[in-house]
C-alpha cells in the first residue's frame, strides 16, 4: 500500500521539504509583525500555495503527476499559513525555511497513510 | 469533431511527452501493465494519445487505437509500429465513433474522460460500440471527496482546462450515468487515480 520505490519516496520527501521551505522563508521575510494575525494566516496561504505550483510542475516530471502536485500544494499552503501566523503574530522564527521544510515532511507522511488507507478500502480488482 | 478539442490536444502534444514520459508514466507503470494485461480480443483504445502506453500493452492483441489530436497520432505511430501485435490509429472524436453496434469485445481508456467534453455522451458511444456484456476498464484521475484535495482540484481545474485535462470529473458516477455496470474500482493514488472496471449490459 506505501510506495516503495526509492526513486519516488526521495523524489517526494524532497518535493515537500523544498516546497515547505520556500513557502516557510518566503512568508516570513514578506509578512511583517504589524499584520493582523489572520491577514498573515491567509496571505501566508496564498502566497506558499503560488509558489508550490510553480514548484510542482517541475517535480512532477520526475517523481509523478498528481502523487506530487497534492502535497506538494498541500505543504505550500500549510507552510506558508504557519510561517504567516508567526511572523505576523511577532513570534520568533530561527528558521523559518527548516520549520517549513518540516511541515513538508509532516504532510507528506500523512498523505502516505492517508493513501495506505484509501488504497485499502478501495474494491479489489477482481475480474 | 470538436475543433476547440482538436486544437487544444494539438497544442499540448508538443510537450506531452517531455511533461508526462518519465515520472508520471514511471510511477504508475506497475498499475498500467497489470490494467493492460486484461487484453483481450478486438479492443478499442480511447485515448491513445502520443501512445506512451502502448509499452504497456500485451504482445499480440488486436487494438484499434483512436484519438482527436493528429500531432498526438503523430507522435504514436512509431510506438504504433513497434508494437508486437495489430495497433491500427485512427483519428476521431470519441462521441462520433461511427464503428457498428458491439463491434469491440473490450473497451480500455487511460486518463481520457478527464478531457472529454460532455463524458457521458463520450462513456455512450462508446457502450454503443462495445458489445454487450463486455467490459470497460477504465485508468483515470477524477476529483476526490477528501478535503483539502477536493477544494485544490476543484480550484484549478478552470485553469487546467485551457491547457488539458479537468481535475474534478467524477468519471465513476459518469460511467454508471452512461449505462454501464460498475464492477470494481481500485484506487491508484488516494482516491484522486483510480482504475475502474464496468460492463455494459448484457445481451438479454
Amino acid at each position: 500500500m506505501f510506495e516503495r520505490r526509492p526513486w519516488f519516496i526521495v523524489g517526494d520527501l524532497l518535493s515537500n521539504a523544498a516546497a515547505g521551505a520556500l513557502a516557510g522563508a518566503a512568508a516570513a521575510a514578506l509578512i511583517g509583525d504589524g499584520w493582523p494575525v489572520l491577514a498573515g494566516m491567509a496571505a501566508g496561504m496564498v502566497l506558499g500555495g503560488l509558489l508550490a505550483a510553480l514548484l510542482a510542475p517541475a517535480a512532477s516530471m520526475l517523481f509523478g503527476a498528481l502523487e506530487i502536485m497534492l502535497p506538494v500544494m498541500t505543504t505550500g499552503m500549510a507552510a506558508g499559513m504557519l510561517a504567516g501566523m508567526r511572523a505576523a503574530a511577532g513570534a520568533p522564527q530561527r528558521s523559518p525555511a527548516a520549520a517549513g521544510a518540516a511541515v513538508g515532511v509532516a504532510v507528506l507522511l500523512a498523505t502516505w497513510v492517508l493513501n495506505a488507507r484509501l488504497r485499502a478500502k478501495g474494491d479489489t480488482w477482481t475480474s | 469533431m470538436d475543433v476547440l478539442t482538436r486544437r487544444k490536444w494539438d497544442r499540448a502534444a508538443r510537450a506531452y511527452d517531455l511533461v508526462n514520459g518519465y515520472g508520471p508514466e514511471r510511477r504508475w507503470a506497475p498499475f498500467k501493465r497489470r490494467f493492460f494485461a486484461r487484453m483481450r480480443g478486438n479492443v478499442l483504445f480511447a485515448a491513445v494519445g502520443t501512445g506512451q502506453d502502448v509499452q504497456f500493452f500485451p504482445p499480440g492483441r488486436r487494438i484499434t487505437g483512436i484519438d482527436i489530436s493528429a500531432r498526438m497520432l503523430e507522435a504514436a505511430r512509431p510506438r504504433a509500429a513497434a508494437y508486437a501485435g495489430t495497433l491500427e490509429l485512427r483519428q476521431i472524436d470519441v462521441r462520433d465513433l461511427d464503428y457498428p453496434p458491439g463491434a469491440f469485445d473490450q473497451v480500455f481508456t487511460s486518463c481520457t474522460f478527464c478531457s472529454v467534453p460532455q463524458p457521458v455522451e463520450g462513456l455512450r458511444a462508446l457502450r454503443r460500440v462495445l458489445k454487450p456484456g463486455g467490459p470497460l476498464y477504465m485508468f483515470e484521475h477524477t476529483g476526490s471527496r477528501c478535503f483539502p484535495f477536493n477544494l485544490m482540484l476543484r480550484a484549478m481545474t478552470p485553469l487546467s482546462r485551457r491547457f488539458g485535462p479537468e481535475l474534478d470529473r467524477d468519471t465513476v458516477s459518469n460511467a454508471a450515468r452512461a449505462g454501464f455496470e460498475i464492477r470494481a474500482v481500485e484506487h491508484v493514488y488516494l482516491d484522486v487515480v483510480k482504475m475502474i472496471h464496468a460492463m455494459a449490459p448484457g445481451a438479454g
